[in-house]
């Protein structure tokens, strides 16, 4: 099966800064994929791209078998949400909602029903006849969902739609935003720097930099295997100890390290220098009992009491740090305390040369 | 507890200094409005009876038709003109990155601190140099510099605030960028069209310093046609053309009311 959306190449630079940088990516029919990254990223850039309000330098799209090349944004079928929402202040909830339709020359009947259907599906019927300035800010964002949906769109792309909102709206608006999109059977692709939002809502994240996709993956593989360590710091947290290759045999590694000794699985040459991290989830109080764990004496510095969950900060030197996460109810006394996690659960990445 | 004496004072100052503004600026209108009415033959306030003479003679006074036809043509064409010219100007102004946009939108809106004078002579001397003697074209184009102002100074406020994601918005949902901007922008800046087209009209249309360097005598615009009746034969009919005149400007303020808002209308 073909990808429905198709990247291949693409590459935008602004005067001297290369923001694209020969970007390819495929995303399937109904998928829901993010693109994540710190601002600045490019994220914002590809997504301008394939709603064509912006040319790219090199490379093509093509969506559902149709190269877009040079067709101008009016003329794609592709839906955007914005991140302020971009509503036409001068028309109501219904005249946004039905915007697209006019702009295509639907007929007014057909109008009239399509707007009722979108404003019924995202709950908002009573509110049609409202000026935009009188919605709150939920109210909106669902407004601007309706109005990008109404054309029956190819492709959505959603310019970081919730970061306008306030937490507890967010959580709740991004369920109500993904079985939408599921219920309509929608490509989607979700600009976000939000790394939770992500998380909690792709099929696929594409983790950005520099122009680049560091790592296309599901939000379990992202997390749990980061691919780089700028997606290892960028998604989560994690306990970080800089390290040497001390031994190597048969794929399993001992890392000499400020805080101890440390085994991992994975393949480097002896007297390599590494950097080795664990989710702090993965951590648990305790000495290591068997060849499957590893563990170190960790320096205690503080403590977060998180609700849920306990933080545990550990004292290492510059450019080290250690966080275990332990139930909230756990009483923790003493200034070290032994922790262990399963060898396989040791990330270990090269570090460069020179720093 | 006894209030302060002083800031009560202060009030009271306060108020008399505006009542006395009020009577100030309405004043003279009243007594156009009021001597517009009287059956006296001389400027005098009506003592008893009023009379519409006056307003009679206004239709077989010489000139004032085609003057007032020409004043109309003036500011009509030097609004339409501003309008497109400064909207281009005030979205290059608003909207660009080239060096030195603060001092464009400072200059184009200068002639508004400038002597009507000083523009009216430098304009005809400009003119002549080019060759240009024509009473006609020398009034449109000295009144696009009247108007422009009164419009970039709206628009350039109004883009300020005007989020271009919104004809972004548009272009996703299907119409090409020109249709964008008619059917977004044009309707959201309307306000700021209205406001800035009014005022400009209204300041083209009662400009008498600029006007008078460019007219000849098959091309007198209103304001210097009254001003040579009031010479010629001082009599009413001049205070009856003008209470018509404010008539209209009240009409026109109604109707930027309504569809605007004063209050609107007045902070841009």
């Amino acid at each position: 099966m073909g990808a429905h959306l198709d990247i291949r190449g693409v590459s935008k630079r602004f005067r001297q800064s290369t923001v694209l940088d020969d970007l390819s990516l495929s995303v399937g029919q109904g998928e829901f994929l993010s693109l994540l990254g710190p601002s600045g990223c490019g994220k914002t850039t590809l997504l301008r791209i394939l709603a064509g309000l912006l040319a790219p330098d090199a490379g093509r799209v093509t969506l559902a078998g149709q190269d877009l090349g040079r067709l101008p944004a009016h003329r794609r079928n592709v839906g955007v949400v914005f991140q302020n929402y971009a509503l036409f202040p001068h028309l109501t909830v219904a005249g946004n909602v039905g915007f697209g339709l006019r702009a295509r020359g639907v007929a007014r009947a057909q109008i009239e029903a399509r707007v009722s259907e979108l404003l019924e599906m995202v709950r908002l019927a009573p509110l049609a006849g409202r000026a935009i300035t009188q919605l709150s800010g939920g109210q909106q964002q669902r407004v601007a969902m309706a109005r990008a949906l109404a054309v029956n769109p190819a492709l959505i792309l959603l310019d970081e739609p919730l970061s306008a909102l306030d937490r507890k709206l967010r959580e709740t608006m991004q369920v109500e935003l993904r079985a939408l999109l599921r219920q309509l059977g929608m490509t989607a692709i979700f600009v976000t720097h939000d790394q939770e939002e992500a998380l909690a809502l792709s099929d696929r994240i594409a983790v950005m930099n520099a122009g680049r996709i560091e790592q296309l993956a599901t939000p379990e593989d992202i997390y749990s295997r980061p691919a780089t360590p700028f997606v290892l710091d960028f998604v989560g947290q994690s306990t970080l100890l800089h390290g040497v290759v001390v031994e190597a045999a048969e794929g399993f590694l001992t890392l000499h390290t400020a805080a101890g000794p440390v085994r991992a699985v994975g393949h480097f040459a002896r007297g390599a220098r590494v950097l080795a991290a664990v989710r702090p989830e993965r951590i648990a109080p305790g000495p290591a009992s068997d060849a499957a764990w590893t563990g170190i004496t960790l320096p205690l510095q503080a403590q977060t009491f998180l609700g849920s969950r306990r933080l545990l900060h550990g004292r290492l030197p510059a450019g080290d740090r250690a966080l275990v996460e332990v139930p909230p109810e756990t009483e923790i006394s003493g200034d070290a305390l032994p922790i262990r996690w399963r060898v396989s659960d040791t990330l270990v990445y090269p570090v460069p040369e020179v720093a | 507890m006894r209030r302060p004496l002083l800031p009560l004072l202060g009030l009271a100052l306060a108020w008399i200094m505006l009542a006395a503004s009020v009577i100030f600026l309405l004043a003279p209108l009243v007594v156009t409005v009021g001597v517009s009415l009287s059956p006296s033959p001389v400027f005098q306030l009506p003592q008893g009876e009023l009379s519409w003479r006056w307003y009679a003679r206004v239709g077989r006074l010489e000139g004032l038709l085609p003057a007032v036809l020409l004043s109309l043509q003036v500011a009509a064409f030097a609004t339409a003109a501003s309008l497109v010219l400064g909207t281009l100007a005030a979205i290059a102004v608003v909207r660009g990155q080239f060096p030195g946009r603060e001092a464009i939108a400072t200059f184009l809106v200068s002639p508004l601190m400038l002597p009507g004078l000083v523009i009216g002579l430098a304009m005809l001397q400009y003119f002549r140099a080019l060759g240009l003697r024509e009473a006609l074209p020398s009034l449109l184009l000295a009144h696009v510099i009247i108007v422009l102002p009164y419009v970039m100074r709206t628009l350039v406020a109004g883009l300020a605030l005007f989020d271009f994601a919104l004809i972004d918005a548009a272009r996703t949902l299907g119409l090409s960028y020109p249709r964008a901007v008619l059917r977004v922008m044009v309707p959201v800046l309307a306000p700021s069209f209205i406001t800035g087209g009014l005022f400009g009209f209204l300041a083209s249309f009662d400009n008498y310093p600029i006007s008078i360097f460019l007219t000849d005598v098959y091309h007198r615009t209103l304001p210097i046609q009254l001003l040579q009746y009031l010479g010629e034969s001082p009599d009413p009919t001049i205070a009856a053309v003008s209470t018509l005149i404010i008539a209209l400007t009240l009409l026109v303020l109604f109707i930027g009311d309504r569809m605007v808002g004063l209050s609107r209308m007045a902070g841009v």
